[in-house]
């Protein structure tokens, strides 16, 4: 098996993450803050290699480990943070965040399990099952606008398509997709998975309008950064 | 084989980490950096979607785009957020969330 895809690199990867942002949040000096949430952020970007997206978790080593980070750690150097006390010297605080933490993480969970296919208990209660099911139990015959509804039409009976499992990554077959003799197309059809060129050929083919938003987002944010930090000199 | 659960409930412990560091920590840089850690979270469970809905043999693409751009607006926000500190610092020679009450006043 390929060792990019295995799954003892997401485990690894997942603890790792887990590990060093429980350290952004308990360590008492910024600094090795700074530093966990570097590690935290460079696992992260292990699991997305794991997961076949190359192009992104290179874009996030280099964006949050490389660039924000170095920015945290030019803040923290120039306006001379003292370490404060450790968070766990205060309990109160503590614990309210883990019970809101906890709440949130709960009803996320209940989210995740209702997902198509994730659970078992769960298909008969997930809301795609549920429509046919409601228009047996209800004995709806007729929409709201008046047409008729025959159940055969809408076949919702069968359960749900199962999204858990994550399909395979098949760059042969996905070919014919892109234009004939363009260089992606030879690639996938060699068997390759040119990740990047994929992620280009979606940002500057369906995306291109938002890409220049985003463009703009960032100049307007230069901009910003720059006014925001301009001494006045009242005059 | 690793399911599509597992990354969701990866990101949703990250971004849960993130919510706690938010409400616990006092110092306001490091509440900023727990800030980038709940986007980077969610960018995650975007690139598992963007896996797990594909066709074809290829991953749909859409999710990652969208996490690229959450990447261009979090860096964005990195350099306005910072700016503010620094502002903020000037004026008040503090960072302690503690001491930054005047509008409760």
């Amino acid at each position: 098996m390929d060792l990019f895809t295995s799954n003892l690199v997401f485990y690894v990867f997942a603890a790792i993450a887990i590990v060093f942002s429980l350290m952004v949040v308990f360590m008492k000096n910024p600094v090795s803050s700074a530093m966990a949430m570097a590690i935290s952020f460079g696992a992260v970007a292990g699991v997305m290699f794991q997961l076949g997206a190359h192009f992104m978790g290179i874009i996030q080593i280099l964006v949050y480990s490389g660039a924000v980070m170095v920015l945290f750690m030019f803040i923290i150097m120039l306006l001379n943070v003292k370490a404060e006390k450790s968070p766990l010297r205060r309990p109160m605080p503590v614990i309210t965040a883990m019970v809101i933490a906890g709440v949130f993480f709960g009803q996320l969970l209940g989210i995740i399990y209702s997902l198509p296919g994730a659970s078992d208990e769960c298909n008969s209660c997930c809301p795609f099952s549920q429509v046919s099911e409601a228009i047996v139990d209800l004995d709806i015959t007729e929409t709201p606008t008046g047409e008729e509804i025959t159940l055969t039409e809408i076949s919702l009976a069968e359960p749900a398509n199962s999204i858990i499992n994550l399909p395979e990554i098949n760059p042969q077959a996905a070919a014919e997709q892109y234009p004939e003799g363009s260089k992606i197309r030879e690639e996938l059809a060699s068997g390759e998975f040119p990740d990047t060129a994929l992620v280009g050929y979606a940002v500057f083919t369906k995306y291109n309008y938002v890409l220049i938003l985003a463009g703009i987002a960032l100049l307007v944010a230069t901009i910003g950064a720059v006014v925001l930090c301009r001494r006045h000199t009242a005059k | 084989m690793v399911t599509l659960t597992q990354y969701l409930i990866l990101s949703g412990i990250l971004f849960s980490i993130g919510l706690v560091g938010v409400i616990v920590r006092r110092d306001i840089i490091v509440i900023f950096m727990c800030l980038e850690m709940m986007l980077s979270a969610a960018n995650l469970s975007l690139v598992a979607f963007s896996r797990a809905q594909g066709q074809n043999g290829l991953p749909n693409y859409d999710g990652q785009v969208m996490s690229l751009f959450i990447i261009t607006i979090a860096a964005a926000e990195v350099a306005i957020g910072l700016a503010l500190i620094v502002a903020l610092y000037r004026a008040k020679r503090t960072i302690n969330t503690k001491d930054l009450d005047t509008l409760k006043d």
